[in-house]
């Protein structure tokens, strides 16, 4: 009777496991996208000039299906132009990957900003604020680790910067 | 390519087989490693030392040979030639050499097709290139040898990948925070906030930030703090505090948030 030997019947075997890993992986990873993160925060943020430029504000942060996001800030500025009120609406594509048992990233590779009619407040002041997640690159990127069930903590790649409470519609693993 | 020995056995090298002109009622099938063994001793008639035999018939074409496994097969083929009323098909000369019978006489009837295994390694030409041996019980072929190989490294790349998914699977690993400071004021951080340099100023500047900032606090609030390394990161210093009250079972509930880009 004709058999296989035993390097084949192993390459089989492997071949069969890989296709499993794969599986398991794909299913992990693109069709279990547990990444949409809804949360809000306040801030009170201190820039190049830690007396005259900063922000008080407070955050929601929106990183919804299909990579599709939004950042929304509102509270006031304080600059050379005086307390003046600032409302910003950030637009952006995102995509997110576990990096480790206890953090995600969420890297946001365009984003476009536009301010109500109503917000005077220099552009610097919030340039300031956006760069402030900067990946070091065009992009942004923060790191998301879970302090609770209704709790995360946000930070950039030089610093913790927000502790958020997590809204309804947050699907985190 | 087929011979005539002693005038009443066909032997075909290139199906393996021995038979008589009888319909098949004593053909007999030989293995891969005793067809390739019995070929190379009829193509080389004399005398010839056994490590040429194991040379030329196992490890020339992959296999792993042993004095044993040459032992074995030339009993496969006295036994096999002893059926039909040959004996002793190879025989031991001294020194432990061999030799096709030399009483034995043969006949070449159809020399038109090469042999599969023996051709390949001594002609090379791609024409002539043996076609993928098939494994006869537990006879072992070179090829298979890379097949395990290959297999190894395939599996080791799936249990690598599984494990990857394996370790990003699952909820989020809460932070674990360490208490800096207690009473009055309780004060967190995480092993990867304080840096060790910073370590022995750490609650120094913890202070010194709540006090800019004129921050008070009551029962059920607590302070999460991070200080830069200057000398890590260009003399700019980060600093960041968070105030947080409780609520409900939610120690983190509501937290103001306190940033410098450089703290002086």
């Amino acid at each position: 009777m004709k058999t296989l030997g035993w390097g084949r019947r192993l390459f089989a075997v492997s071949i069969i496991l890989l296709l499993v890993s794969l599986f398991i992986t794909v299913k992990q990873n693109i069709i279990r996208r547990d990444d949409i993160l809804n949360c809000s925060t306040k801030a009170i943020m201190h820039f190049e000039d830690t007396v005259t430029e900063s922000v008080n504000v407070h955050i929601h942060f929106n990183f919804n299906a299909k990579g599709k996001g939004s950042i929304v800030v509102e509270g006031y500025s304080d600059s050379e132009a005086g307390w003046l009120y600032l409302q910003r609406y950030v637009q952006f594509d995102y995509n997110s990957k576990r990096v480790s048992p206890s953090a995600r990233y969420y890297q946001i590779n365009r984003w476009v900003s536009s301010k109500s009619s109503i917000d005077q407040s220099p552009d610097v002041i919030f340039d300031y604020f956006m760069r402030e997640m900067s990946d070091s690159h065009d992009g942004l990127q923060l790191a998301m680790e879970k302090i609770n069930a209704d709790t995360v903590l946000l930070s950039s790649i030089n610093s913790p910067l927000f502790i958020c409470a997590l809204k309804p519609g947050s699907q985190l693993e | 390519m087929k011979y005539k020995i002693n005038a009443f056995l066909i032997y075909d090298a290139t199906e393996g087989s021995l038979k008589l002109d009888d319909g098949g009622k004593s053909d007999s099938q030989l293995t891969i490693t005793a067809n390739a063994l019995l070929f190379f001793m009829i193509q080389h008639p004399g005398v010839i030392s056994r490590d040429t035999v194991m040379l030329r018939v196992w490890e020339d074409n992959g296999l792993m040979s042993s004095n044993s496994n040459l032992n074995q097969y030339l009993s496969i083929l006295r036994k096999a030639f002893r059926r039909y009323g040959i004996e002793n098909v190879i025989v031991t000369v001294a020194r432990g050499r061999l030799e096709i019978n030399p009483e034995l006489a043969l006949e070449v009837i159809d020399d038109s097709l090469l042999h599969p295994v023996i051709h390949a390694s001594e002609q090379g030409s791609p024409a002539e290139v043996a076609p993928e041996p098939e494994l006869v019980g537990a006879d072992p072929t070179g090829n298979d040898r890379y097949w395990g190989y290959a297999g190894a490294m395939i599996s080791l790349l799936a249990i690598a990948l599984i494990g990857w998914s394996w370790s990003n699977n699952g909820s989020l690993t809460p932070l674990v925070f360490t208490p800096v400071a207690q009473e009055p004021i309780e004060v967190l951080s995480t092993d990867a906030m304080i840096n060790p340099r910073m370590r022995e100023n750490y609650l120094k500047n913890f202070i010194a930030v709540k006090e800019k900032k004129n921050i008070k606090y009551d029962k059920d609030e607590r302070f999460l703090f991070f200080y830069g390394d200057k000398l890590q990161s260009n003399g700019l210093g980060r600093t960041f505090l968070t105030h947080c009250a409780k609520h409900q079972d939610n120690t983190f509930s509501y937290c103001d948030n306190y940033f410098y880009y450089s703290w002086k």
